[in-house]
């Protein structure tokens, strides 16, 4: 068995060590944008390309003589790579375009959310230029999120804090910059509809994962990500700094019942697009969801992929000794034969920490080319896993590209003890020039999980409310010389 | 007792919004200090610039002046003084920083001097543990946020963490230093704040935020923020001001319950109290008081503005205290002169029979050593009189006070976690 991995992340470093693992013992090759060290350390074989060229994948595939291929990184879906893997016959656990649709484009989501009815619908505008998006938020000071119409790696995002009628003249220019900064994403994507602006919902965001061969979904523990750089909520917006999971399936903070309208979510909105697409679907699914006040679970967007650093989390819990391996249920997605296959998920906590340099993701130009000292044995001898993510092998040395460099996986029976594990590993990570690495260091903290636990139960509490008076999606508003407006959403 | 605010912003665009959003979080803060409201706000080019007015912070926040200060980092501040030389208003710039501060730098030359040792100790690749080291050295009460040139922000807490200072995001956008989380509230953010520890300092740039902590001492946080300083709307160290305030009113239910046919709170701050006492014994509350004017009293400068304050807030509403027994809950004693008009006009114009004062906190005998305004020890009733004395002198049947234990048992924290050296006359640092 030979499989070529597209990607050179640390999601793709866990992707890459969870295919190594198993009954199966595949060979392993990567295509690669810089030189991953965890994925040169694994494979059999690698080439320098770039992932988001169909071609190049293709050419890969063919002079690897693979069995199949397994994409990582959201572009290459974009893109099309599956696409024209499936065109010359060669299978691929990925999204093919089309099906990568909702998540590059923000914008169908949400109307193929709204055309089909499906739970987890917010208000959201569409504007084809900026002039319209500064008109509306001056004159509706609410809270809103302004977002490129497109994914662009998390890039471009905004919320504005706009309750505070005080607050409307000297958030003016924020607002402008917002709408401009979405503009110039979109355009990137030759989107004509560049500019979504969302209500913006408040409550703990998670990821839920799902296994899917266009028939089957298979949920994949619940995750939460960390978004912002610094601890205690509070930084620019990043990748991800930092992912909690478990014990078990579900996490703290987010019920059953939560997992269960998260998984209808992700169903039924595969199913709308496959049925759109006239395809199906091959690979995994995320909804990175977020349990909102006043509305339930909502889809924030989709994955076509998965997150990172959640990916991290779920693969590594994956239990081998109960279920499948991650190989087998590559091959079972492939083979459209999912629902004969056992997964199972360990029964432990995990937690992930990434760590970057100062700099990112702000100024990137100052998180770059520093050399990366890791000290493997004594991150394993704390009980931990090291992926590589923005780092590249140059010569005898690991130099930092500009992204988060290395992710930090440990587990245990409890979030807060695989937390700890992950605190003493990370002291072996360091910058040998002097330069300044930081991560979050409360990821997976019992304040962090308490302040989740108590912000669920407020968007609980008035999610329950609007569902009593049936204004879930039907939101009824009274302005004062118009009279009653509502909106259907 | 200043309240200090901070924002560094972590995207260029906030460079027109820093300057009005510090002054939003100032006017969040403006019960903290009324005389004295001043910003800085370090431009992308390095230039620092400062607005400083002798006023309260809603009347010098000037929509239009402060649109001219542009930049992406800023600090500011109210304080309770009034100060003849413009410079001496917060933020006062000492070196190459900029610094507001709240308490008391127990030092030579404070808070000038210690700006003068961070100003040195900025140049360091990691300013946070160089401030962390310098407030080692700096004994007092206090807290700081100062702003260098470079838009980098520092703030810390004394090593007891006498002073409350807390930190939180807002969006993706910025960080947000405040005295109190009131502050946070009003310019919107939505997120649990996070509390700076005692001996605690933080460094943070655009792209930079980093922590340092210097080596723990006994920890002293001051009582009277809980009692009368903080906004009921605050957390000072994950602790809610409006429990502690409920529990006082509950505990003084439990010590002195009065046959009373209705229980009013005066100032403000004890309205609480007086619900909570209300709630635990049945006796229901009422509004006896009607306030003519807004602005905070007892944190004037002098006595006769505290006195004109008190009395244009403080007219009894005959029509509800008439014929009945009554109990009438303060925040605090310290020279009882305005409870003294205030029962006596009661008393003489108002029909009350039975009038018993209790007070939400225990007896004040001594000055603040860290700066909270308190008169001198012979000006304090309490410290010179007896109960019985202090009955007879303001005019009422009986007279209830917390002890420290009382109190320290309402916060939730242990005795000698609190500063309570205004009820006591110890010095914390004598400890």
């Amino acid at each position: 068995m030979k499989i070529l991995l597209v990607g050179d992340g640390a999601r793709e470093h866990a992707i890459g060590a969870s295919l190594k693992v198993g009954p199966t013992c595949p060979k392993l090759y990567c295509l690669m944008g810089c030189r991953n060290p965890g994925l040169i350390g694994l494979a059999d074989g690698y080439k320098e390309g770039n992932v988001e060229a169909p071609e190049e994948v293709l050419n890969a595939a063919t002079n690897f003589g693979v069995d199949y291929v397994v994409i990582g990184p959201e572009a290459a879906n974009f893109a099309g790579v599956p696409d024209l893997l499936e065109e010359h016959e060669i299978p691929c656990f990925g999204a093919k375009r089309r099906l990568a649709e909702i998540e590059r484009s923000k914008v169908f989501l949400r109307r193929i959310m709204l055309r089909e009815k499906i739970p987890g619908r917010i208000r959201f505008l569409v504007f084809s230029n900026r002039d319209d998006a500064i008109t509306y938020a001056t004159e509706n000071p609410e809270n809103l999120v302004f977002k490129p119409s497109g994914q662009v790696g998390g890039k471009g995002v905004r919320l504005i804090e706009g309750d505070k009628v005080y607050l409307l003249s000297a958030t003016e220019s924020i607002k402008k910059s917002a709408a401009q900064t979405a503009e110039k994403f979109s355009s990137v994507l030759a989107l004509d509809e560049k500019i979504l602006i969302e209500e913006r919902i408040f409550g703990p965001e998670y990821t839920a994962h799902f296994l899917c061969d266009g028939r089957t979904f298979i949920p994949m523990p619940l995750v939460q990500d960390n978004k912002h750089a610094f601890n205690g909520i509070e930084g620019p917006e990043t990748g991800g700094m930092g992912s909690i999971s478990g014990p078990g399936m579900l996490l703290p903070f987010i019920s059953e019942e939560d997992a269960s309208k998260a998984r209808e979510i992700v169903e039924k909105t595969v199913g709308a697009i496959q049925k759109e697409a006239m395809d199906a679907y091959s690979g995994v699914v995320a909804g990175q969801m977020m349990l909102g006040t006043g509305c339930w679970d909502v889809p924030l967007e989709f994955y076509s992929r998965f997150g990172d650093p959640e990916g991290v989390n779920v693969l590594n819990m994956l239990d081998l000794e109960a279920g499948a391996s991650f190989e087998e249920i590559c091959s079972a997605t492939i083979s459209k034969r999912l629902n004969t296959l056992k997964v199972r998920f360990k029964e432990v906590a995990s937690v992930v920490w990434a760590i970057a340099p100062e700099g990112y993701p702000q100024r990137r130009d100052l998180a770059r080319d520093h050399p990366i000292d890791v000290d493997e044995a004594a991150i394993s001898k704390d009980g931990c896993k090291i992926f590589y993510g923005s780092v590249s092998h140059e010569g005898e040395k690991m130099v930092t590209k500009g992204s988060r460099a290395v992710e930090v996986y440990a587990e245990d029976s409890e979030i807060e003890r695989a937390r700890e594990k992950v605190a003493r590993a990370v002291r072996h990570v360091r910058l040998s020039d002097g330069w300044g690495l930081f991560y979050r260091s409360d990821v997976g903290s019992r304040q962090l999980l308490r302040e989740w636990i108590e912000i669920a139960e407020d968007a609980r509490i008035s999610s329950r409310h609007r569902e009593s008076k049936g204004t879930l999606y039907r939101r009824v508003d009274f302005v004062p010389g118009k009279g009653k407006i509502v909106y259907e959403i | 007792m200043p309240g200090i605010f901070g924002l560094r912003a972590y995207y260029e665009d906030w460079v027109d919004s820093t300057a009005r959003f510090v002054g939003y979080g100032l006017i969040g803060l403006q019960h903290r200090g009324q005389e004295s409201f001043g910003i800085a706000v370090a431009d992308l080019n390095g230039q620092v610039r400062t607005y400083r007015k002798n006023s309260i912070a809603n009347n010098a926040f000037d929509e239009r002046s402060l649109r001219k200060f542009t930049g992406c980092a800023g600090i500011g501040a109210v304080t309770t003084v009034k100060e003849s030389l413009r410079r001496e208003i917060q933020p006062i710039s000492q070196n190459r920083v900029r610094i507001v501060n709240d308490g008391r730098f127990l030092i030579e030359g404070g808070a000038r001097s210690f700006a003068q040792g961070l100003s040195k100790e900025l140049a360091k690749s990691d300013p946070e543990q160089a401030a962390a080291e310098l407030v080692e050295r700096t004994p007092g009460g206090y807290t700081f946020c100062a702003l260098a040139k470079d838009g980098t922000i520092i703030f810390g807490r004394d090593p007891r963490g006498v002073k409350p200072l807390s930190h939180v995001g807002l969006g993706f956008d910025n960080g947000l230093i405040s005295s109190e989380t009131c502050a946070f509230h009003v310019v919107g953010s939505k997120y649990p704040p996070q509390f700076v520890e005692p001996g605690e300092c933080f460094s943070v740039t655009q792209y930079s935020k980093r922590g340092a902590r210097c080596k723990a001492r006994q920890r002293n946080v001051c009582s009277f923020e809980y009692v009368y300083l903080a906004n009921p709307l605050s957390k000072i160290d994950e602790i809610p001001v409006s429990w502690v305030r409920r529990r006082i009113g509950e505990t003084l239910a439990r010590k002195f319950p009065q046959r009373a046919d209705v229980i009013l709170g005066v100032p403000e701050t004890a309205r609480m109290f007086a619900m909570a006492y209300s709630n635990q014994t049945g006796i229901p509350v009422a509004e006896g008081f009607s306030k003519i004017v807004g602005e905070r009293s007892a944190i004037r400068p002098t006595q006769i503005d505290r006195e004109i304050g008190v009395q244009l807030k403080l007219n009894p509403i005959k029509e509800v205290i008439a014929r009945k027994n009554v109990v009438v809950i303060d925040d605090s004693v310290v020279r009882g002169t305005t409870t003294k008009k205030t029962f006596r006009y009661m008393r003489d114009y108002c029909g009350v029979k039975d009038l018993h004062l209790l007070v939400g906190s225990p007896k004040i005998i001594a000055g603040c050593p860290y700066g909270t305004e308190v008169p001198v020890e012979d000006e304090l009733i309490a410290k010179n009189l007896e109960d019985e004395e202090i009955s007879q002198a303001i005019g009422a049947e009986s007279v209830g006070f917390l002890t420290t234990k009382d109190l320290a048992e309402c916060i939730g924290l242990p005795l000698n976690e609190l500063c309570v050296s205004c009820f006591t006359g110890r010095h914390p640092e004598d400890n």
